[in-house]
This record gives C-alpha cells, sequence and structure tokens, in this order.
C-alpha cells in the first residue's frame, strides 16, 4: 500500500515532463502528421478539407523536391559514415588515455562543440575558407573546384559537431570495455586482432551504430549551418521548407511545406525507431 | 552444491604438472617498489598462496607471472624455460580474475569456448567440452545462459571453467573469492581445491584472507614490501614463524615483555621459558611471541588493587567463540593480553578478577624491543 | 626458511599501503601509442585552425594591412546589440528554469522509483537531436495558426498572439526547452549515475526532511556541476540558436548578428561575435567542470 503511493508520487514527479513534450513537441508533430495528409481549403487557408490525401506527399517526392531529399540523404550519410569513424577512433583515443584534465578537458569541449552548429560554426568557416578566407588560396592550390557553398564545402564543415556528437555517445561505451576483457581474451591466447574481433568490436557494435544513427539524423536536421554556408546553392530539405515558410506563400506551396516537413519527421521516427534497441542492448553490456 | 566428480576431461597422459619458478623479480612504480626482489619456486602440481597486506606486490608478481606486466629485473621460468620475454597470450596458462571478467555478450557455453575456438577446435568439440567443464564446476546445464543471469559464484565457476578450457600449464587466481559472500566462497574453495588436485595443476593464487590461504594451499608464501617473508606449509608458518611480520600477520598474537637471562632462556611473565631459534645477548630486553592458546590463567588470591608483579592483570573482556572463549586482560605494565580457554573454565576468571598468566612450557620466539613493527596485525 | 637474524630489518621505502598500480598493457605499447597520437593530433588541427583563422581574420584586414582587435569592440557599440542580448538572455533564463523544474523531478524519480521508465526518458531525450528544428517550427507555426486564426474572442487566440509578443516571446523558451532538453539531460544524467542518489535521499528522509527540503538541500548541492553545465549548454544553445527564431521572425542574438553583419562595412563582426560566444561558453564550462572534477576525485577510483 505504501509502495503504491511512493509509484503515485513518483509518477506525479514525472508526468509534468512527460506533458510539457507531449504539448510542445507532441503538437506540432501531430500537427505536421495531420495537415501532411490533407489538403487545405484553397478558400480559407486555415482549414482542411475532411479526408486523407497523399496528393502533397507525391508533390514533394518529385522535381526540386525529390533532388532536394535526395541530396540531404547523401549529404547526410557521407558525413555521418566519415564523422562516426573518426569519432570512434577518437573516442577510444580518449578512452586510453590517462590524464584525468585531458579527459575532462576534451569531454567539455566535446559538450559545447556538439552544440556548436548553426550561424557561429558557418562564419567561422566562412572566414577560414570561404570567399577571402584565410587559407583558401591554400585549399584551392590543391583542390582547384572547392568552394565553401557546395556540397563538398557544406560536407567539410559538418563534421564540426558531429565529431563531438559521435565522441559524446560512444566515450561511455568506450569506457566501459573493461581492462580485464582485454586480459582474459591475451590470457586464453588471443591476439589483439582476435580480441577485437571478437570480443571488443561485437561489444561496441551496438554503440558505435547507434552513434552512426544520431549523427546521421543530425546532419539530416541541420538548417542553420546550410543556409549560412549555402543560401539556397544546395538544394537541402530543410533550406527548401525554410523557403517556403519565410517566402510568399501560395496556398498549394503551403501544403508542399507541410509534406516536406512530414518527410523530414518520416525520417527521424525510421532513426529513432533503429536507435533504441542498439541502444538497450549497448547499455545492457557495458554500463550495468 | 554437489560436484560431479569424473575422471578428468583431458588425458591425465599430458604431463599437466609443471614447475614454475620466480627469481630475483624487481617492478617499481615510479618511486613506489611493488616488487623488490621477490623470489618464488612451485613444485608440479603444488598449489600456493601469495598472502599479504595491501601493497604487498602479490597482485604485481601474479601480473608478471601471467604476463600483463614486464619485471624490471628477474626472471619468470616454467619447467626451465624462460618466459619473462614472452607475450600473455603464448604463455599456456590460465586465469580466473577477480571479478566481471566473463564476456558479456557471450552465452556460459560460448565463454568457456572461447579459448578452444582461438584454437581452431571444431564447433561441435567446442560445446560438448565445454559442457563437460561445466559440469565439472558445477554449472551443469546452464551454458545457455548469459553471465548477467548468473550470481557471482556462478560467474566465477564458468571463469575457472573457462581457464581450465585450455589445458594450461599453470593456473593463476587473482583473488577469485573476494567479490564474493561469505557462504559461497567457503563453498567454493572447496571446489576449486578439489578440482586443482584433481587435474594436478601448478596454482598459484593470489588473496588478502588469510583463512583462505591456510586452508586451501599446499604452501603459503607471506609477503611484505614486496619480499618474501616466509614461504611454507600452514602449519610452519603458524607454528614456527620465521619473522616477526609474519608472526603477528598469521593468526594471533601476544607480546609480553621479557628479558635474556642466558643463552636460550628468557624471563617472562615470572617464569622461565627456552628460546627458540636466534637468540639476543644476555640482559637484552626482549617481546616474547606468546599464541593466546598457549597461555592458562591461575587466580590471584587476594585482589587487593591492580597486580604488581610481571605477568599479573586485570580481565577487561570475555567474547565466547563456542568452544573456547577469548579473555582480554590488562597486564600491570599496560599491555594487552589474549588468552583462549576452554569455555566451561571462563567462570573461573570473571570480569575485572585479578589473573597470573601460565605460558606453556614451550619454547618462545623473542623479537628485540626496537625490531617491532608497526604494522597492524591482519587476523 | 628463516631469516638470518630477527634484529632489526630495515626496509627500504616500502611500497605505500594501495600503491596503484597504473594501467600498462603489455601488448603492443608502441604501435597503440603513435595512432593514438596520431588521430587525435589531426583532429585537433581540424578544430583548432578554423577559430585561429576566425582569428585572424577578424584581427587583420588584408585591403589596409592593419591589425586591430576593433571588430570586438564594434560589436558592444553596434545597434542593437544591447536589446538583443538582454532579450536573448532572459529567454535563456527562463528556458532554463522550466527545464530544470520539469527535468529534475522527472529524473530523480525515474532514478528512484521507476527504473522502467528510463529507456522512455532517454528517448525523450534523442528526438530533439534528430528532429529538424525546421521541421518543428513547421509544427508550431501550424499549431498557432490554429489560435491566430480562430475567431479572435476566444482564449485560445489570445493566448496564441501573447505566445508571439515581440518584446518577450513567450513561445521561444517554450520550444527552447524541448532543443535544450539533450543536452540538460545528458549533463544531469552523467552526474546522477556518479552520485549515490538512493543513500543520500534515504538519510534525508530518514532525518525528516520533506521531498522539497531533501532535493533542495541534500541532492542538487550534489548535482552542482552537472546543472552547471547544463545550464551553460543551454545559454549557449538559445545564444546560437538561429533556425527557428528566425523563421518565427524574433529577434534574439543570433538572428540580430545576420542581420547586422549583412549591413556592416567590413564582414568582421559577424565571426568575431561568434567566436567569441563560443570561447566564452567554453572556459566556463572548463571551468566548471574543472570546479566540480576536483570534488569529485576519488569516487571512481577502483577497488
Amino acid at each position: 500500500m505504501i509502495s503504491l503511493v511512493k509509484k503515485l508520487g513518483a509518477w506525479g514527479a514525472v508526468l509534468p515532463l512527460l506533458g510539457y513534450c507531449a504539448i510542445a513537441l507532441g503538437l506540432p508533430i501531430w500537427a505536421i502528421l495531420w495537415d501532411g495528409l490533407h489538403l487545405t481549403n484553397p478558400q480559407n487557408t486555415s482549414e482542411t478539407t475532411g479526408s486523407l490525401t497523399l496528393a502533397n506527399l507525391t508533390t514533394s517526392w518529385h522535381g526540386i523536391y525529390l533532388k532536394g531529399l535526395e541530396t540531404s540523404l547523401r549529404l547526410s550519410l557521407f558525413t555521418a559514415i566519415i564523422s562516426a569513424l573518426v569519432g570512434l577512433f577518437a573516442a577510444y583515443a580518449i578512452a586510453q588515455s590517462k590524464g584525468r584534465y585531458f579527459k575532462q578537458a576534451v569531454l567539455t569541449a566535446s559538450g559545447v562543440l556538439a552544440n556548436f552548429g548553426g550561424i557561429p560554426l558557418a562564419f567561422c568557416f566562412i572566414a577560414t575558407i570561404g570567399t577571402g578566407g584565410v587559407f583558401l588560396s591554400w585549399i584551392q592550390s590543391v583542390w582547384p573546384s572547392f568552394a565553401l557553398d557546395t556540397f563538398s564545402g557544406v560536407a567539410v564543415v559538418y563534421p564540426y559537431f558531429l565529431i563531438p556528437l559521435m565522441v559524446l555517445t560512444t566515450l561511455p561505451a568506450l569506457d566501459g570495455l573493461r581492462e580485464q576483457w582485454k586480459e582474459a581474451s591475451a590470457n586464453l591466447g588471443g591476439t589483439s586482432w582476435q580480441y577485437w574481433r571478437h570480443i571488443g568490436g561485437p561489444l561496441l557494435f551496438p554503440a558505435a551504430l547507434g552513434g552512426f544513427v544520431l549523427c546521421f539524423g543530425s546532419s539530416f536536421a541541420a538548417y542553420a549551418t546550410a543556409k549560412a554556408l549555402t543560401d539556397g546553392t544546395v538544394p537541402l530539405v530543410t533550406t527548401q521548407i525554410a523557403s517556403i515558410l519565410s517566402g510568399n506563400v501560395i496556398a498549394g506551396e503551403n501544403d508542399l511545406g507541410m509534406a516536406l516537413a512530414f518527410n523530414t519527421v518520416i525520417v527521424c521516427g525510421v532513426m529513432m525507431a533503429v536507435y533504441l534497441p542498439l541502444r538497450k542492448r549497448s547499455a545492457k553490456w557495458l554500463e550495468s | 552444491m554437489s560436484v560431479t566428480v569424473t575422471a578428468p576431461v583431458q588425458d591425465a597422459s599430458s604431463a599437466r604438472g609443471v614447475s614454475l619458478e620466480l627469481s630475483g623479480l624487481h617492478r617499481s612504480f615510479g618511486s613506489a617498489h611493488a616488487l623488490a626482489g621477490f623470489d618464488l619456486s612451485l613444485a608440479p602440481g603444488e598449489m600456493v598462496a601469495m598472502l599479504g597486506p595491501s601493497g604487498c606486490g602479490k597482485t604485481t608478481a601474479l601480473r608478471i607471472v601471467a604476463g600483463f606486466d614486464q619485471p624490471d629485473r628477474g626472471s619468470v621460468s616454467l619447467d626451465g624455460a624462460d618466459l619473462t620475454k614472452l607475450p600473455a597470450n603464448k604463455r599456456d596458462m590460465g586465469m580466473v580474475f577477480q571479478s566481471y571478467s566473463l564476456f558479456p555478450h557471450l552465452t556460459a557455453g560460448q565463454n568457456v569456448g572461447y579459448g578452444p575456438r582461438l584454437r581452431k577446435v571444431s564447433s561441435a568439440e567446442r560445446d560438448k567440452q565445454a559442457k563437460e567443464l561445466l559440469e565439472l564446476v558445477g554449472m551443469g546445464g546452464m551454458d545457455g545462459r548469459y553471465p548477467h543471469q548468473l550470481s557471482g559464484g556462478q560467474q566465477q565457476r564458468v571463469a575457472l571453467a573457462r581457464a581450465l578450457a585450455v589445458r594450461p600449464k599453470v593456473l593463476l587466481l587473482d583473488e577469485p573469492l573476494s567479490a564474493l559472500d561469505a557462504k559461497v566462497r567457503l563453498q567454493l574453495r572447496d571446489e576449486i581445491r578439489r578440482i586443482q588436485q584433481e587435474f594436478g595443476i601448478t596454482t598459484l593464487f593470489v588473496t588478502h584472507d588469510q583463512e583462505e590461504a591456510l586452508s586451501m594451499a599446499d604452501r603459503v608464501a607471506v609477503m611484505r614490501a614486496g619480499r618474501l617473508e616466509q614461504c611454507a606449509a600452514p602449519a610452519e608458518l603458524y607454528d614456527r614463524p620465521a619473522t616477526p611480520f609474519v608472526a603477528q600477520f598469521v593468526g594471533t598474537m601476544n607480546h609480553l615483555a621479557g628479558k635474556i637471562l642466558e643463552p636460550g632462556k628468557v624471563r617472562v611473565a615470572g617464569r622461565e621459558l627456552p628460546v627458540d631459534g636466534d637468540c639476543p645477548a644476555s640482559g637484552t630486553d626482549v617481546k616474547v611471541l606468546l599464541r593466546p592458546e598457549n597461555l592458562d590463567l591461575e587466580p590471584i588470591a587476594d585482589a587487593v588493587g591492580t597486580a604488581d608483579l610481571p605477568g599479573e592483570g586485570q580481565v577487561l573482556l570475555a567474547t565466547f567463540l563456542g568452544a573456547t572463549t577469548r579473555l582480554t586482560l590488562r597486564l600491570g605494565d599496560g599491555t594487552e593480553v589474549r588468552a583462549d580457554l576452554p569455555s566451561h573454565r571462563v567462570a573461573e576468571f570473571p570480569v575485572g578478577s585479578s589473573v597470573r598468566l601460565v605460558p606453556a612450557p614451550r619454547p618462545v620466539l623473542v623479537v628485540e624491543q626496537d625490531a617491532e613493527n608497526a604494522d597492524v596485525s591482519e587476523g | 626458511m628463516r631469516s638470518a637474524s630477527i634484529s632489526a630489518s630495515h626496509s627500504p621505502a616500502a611500497a605505500p599501503v594501495g600503491a596503484r598500480r597504473p594501467k600498462r598493457r603489455g601488448l603492443d605499447l608502441s604501435r597503440v601509442r603513435w595512432w593514438r597520437v596520431a588521430v587525435l593530433g589531426v583532429l585537433g588541427i581540424y578544430f583548432v585552425v578554423p577559430l585561429a583563422a576566425t582569428f585572424w581574420f577578424t584581427f587583420y584586414t588584408p585591403g589596409t594591412h592593419q591589425f586591430s582587435l576593433s571588430p570586438y569592440g564594434q560589436i558592444f557599440s553596434a545597434k542593437g546589440f544591447g536589446t538583443s542580448v538582454l532579450l536573448t538572455f532572459k529567454v535563456a533564463v527562463l528556458t532554463i528554469v522550466i527545464l530544470y523544474a520539469l527535468l529534475i523531478p522527472a529524473m530523480i524519480a525515474v532514478q528512484l522509483r521507476l527504473p522502467k521508465l528510463k529507456p522512455l526518458l532517454e528517448s525523450l531525450a534523442m528526438v530533439p537531436l534528430v528532429l529538424s528544428p525546421v521541421a518543428l517550427v513547421v509544427g508550431v507555426q501550424t499549431v498557432l495558426g490554429w489560435g491566430t486564426n480562430g475567431n479572435p474572442g476566444t482564449p485560445l487566440f489570445q493566448l496564441a498572439v501573447d505566445l508571439q509578443n515581440g518584446n518577450f516571446p513567450l513561445i521561444l523558451p517554450i520550444i527552447y526547452v524541448v532543443i535544450a532538453l539533450p543536452f540538460a539531460y545528458r549533463s544531469l544524467d552523467a552526474q546522477l549515475r556518479s552520485v549515490d542518489l538512493k543513500t543520500l535521499v534515504e538519510a534525508s528522509r530518514g532525518l525528516g526532511a520533506s521531498w522539497p527540503v531533501t532535493i533542495w538541500r541534500a541532492v542538487l548541492p550534489n548535482l552542482r556541476t552537472g546543472l552547471l553545465s547544463g545550464a551553460i549548454l543551454t545559454l549557449a544553445l538559445v545564444f546560437g540558436e538561429y533556425t527557428i527564431s528566425s523563421i518565427l521572425q524574433f529577434l534574439p542574438f543570433s538572428v540580430w548578428i545576420v542581420q547586422d553583419s549583412q549591413g556592416a562595412t567590413s564582414g568582421q563582426l559577424a565571426p568575431a561575435v561568434s567566436l567569441l560566444s563560443l570561447l566564452l561558453s567554453w572556459a566556463v564550462l572548463f571551468l566548471v567542470s574543472f570546479l566540480g572534477g576536483r570534488r569529485a576525485a576519488g569516487s571512481n577510483r577502483s577497488s
């Protein structure tokens, strides 16, 4: 009986958070899903007609919007793979190091850098390798066609916040790799390579994959950096949505914006569905 | 948990017993000398425990034998062959760690099969071996369980099976029972000993628990500050400690003030006793080492004030231990003494009464006054 | 075996009790170390160079060959600086307050009583990272639209208008709470894990303290580092946030920078501000964790 009261009390502490998220996060998402699947009444743009329709979505899967989706996915995949690999190695190097201040400094730095997307990051890179940038001539001597407002340009910038994100996500798992396992493997006759293949690799895999998925999702969702760097020259879903929203909205276009947003929500949903089981598995093995 | 004692899985013709020799091991970490000249020899099939307080170097020595650490000087040899430069994964030894050493993503059976798998044993053969070994350590039928589904004691059994699966020449145990609770510890103690004897594997293990060392090992190596103090069978260690440190460390020991009368005789508690072993010059003030079970008591007739004669004092405390009761006394000179008496006799010496010590007429060990160590004896 | 004499044997500097055994892997040491240095070295360059270049960019003007720190000074005198900073700051503070008011009880409750909800909380804390702020804004605009496009007399309408008040748009903190959730959650979670919450709470409650007092006096002081870092990360996030506020057409700091830089004579102002804000948040965060880390020394040492 007493424990029931305690449980109720605990729930009472959690509900405000859940309720808040349901409203602040859930409502907008619901709005997107709803409007994405309904047509706006041409006479009164605030109303939607009753029936479910896929018309909006199909429009969004053609033309430059399809290109936008494609480019976004390509960019995300590319930057996520690079950032995940580099981030993983970096996290391993950090986990192995002994200096406590070093580790702390790196963790702090990662925390800030992972947050440092957006405008400030874009400006820093513009100052470095944009037109008039300090190092632009150097880069162009080895890579003549390089420009910051192209696909490659953006791809160089994204890892700046993706790698720290990967480090932050995988460092706990790497820290959780117990030394005894490496020693036990050696003791039983295993080489370093065999250890990683049979023990270390499988144990880290869920966390690494989860980190990759997170990087992919973040890369896909990024807007401000891309906007500041390219201002539309590289077709990305996020910039397209923004231009629809802030430009003059034709009646039909509003629905399109919804559809594009709908696409991103779906991508987000898929990411989460893949990420969560991975995270659970990794936590069970490495963070008990 | 009953263990079915079956014939050893490995064929007896593969001579498992090897001799292990550690000579002159030195290892320092910065300014801390973990090992300062450590020597130890193990005969084939022998089980030796390394015992000592924290920081005495026992774990360092074990890790050097296993190959996880390199000594600054000295060598490790198996059957005469020098292993010191060999990497850990080529030493053919099996190790059981203190805790958490099972691979969490593999079942018990797969954990045990890891070593054979690296040696390209076929999958069917591996499974069969694993099942047999798990049966041997009392984990029959649990080969499909994951480590997080097992208790601490069960995990250590699996760890033992895993170490045995590679048919090691030497078995190394790093405080395997410290992380377990008392009852499980006792059970596992016996089983480890039984398995070790059955296989006849030379075994070296580390512990800080005296009782464990004394009850499991053929010989116990008492270590202090990176050196070996004494290595002997448990009984000898107890009855004839070679150094004051060993005397204090193993079991409980009293220190009574005494004086050397003549070579080989010491005066203590108002009596003369023969001195065992080295004896300082006559006239020296010494501390005489006496075990509680070697002290008897007699009541003092008149209880006027505190007893003044040497060997006389008052009973402070009586601790019931079952068959015996330990009486704590304070002598006239302030020394606290512990005497173990059969419980039925304790009524003669109530708390607060004055008593006189009656040391057993056996040779005693003496220590010069200034050589006393401040080491806290662990009992 | 007997020692030669039982007389005083002065042992040399004995190993101190509990001498640490540093983690030395006797396996393949030199190769591993090289590779580690190489990776971290290259990464270090990648991360430091843009910052250094930015500083150089703001410092040196190629056209006039002048060295000066004037862009940094210009920041403070630029038009609208004060108002946007103040606005952003107020928004940030409100965000932090709401965020913690929601997070702290929930995380404590989950840790102590409802561990099954942990995965739910974690996923909730991941969603904002993966959901594009652009999409979120779209949704928010729509929801607000439901209010403003409805009947002027209804409370919903009034609410929607209030939320978008130009002087202090309440809608911003409301959304920012969601966006900052991952970072604050992570900071707090890391710290909660290292503190023995159960014992703290039981001890406090056992001495007769009520729940609020327990949290305020027993729990929160131990979470200081996590709370502070979370707050600073949120602060940095609000100051750096552009997407949502620009689309909703408000004028906090980031938006102001972009606008201002588009009219500025030299392109040096915006990078200067960016650099400054980054370094500042870094410095503060490092200080916070350094101070917090010292207090926690020894708690993670393995036996």
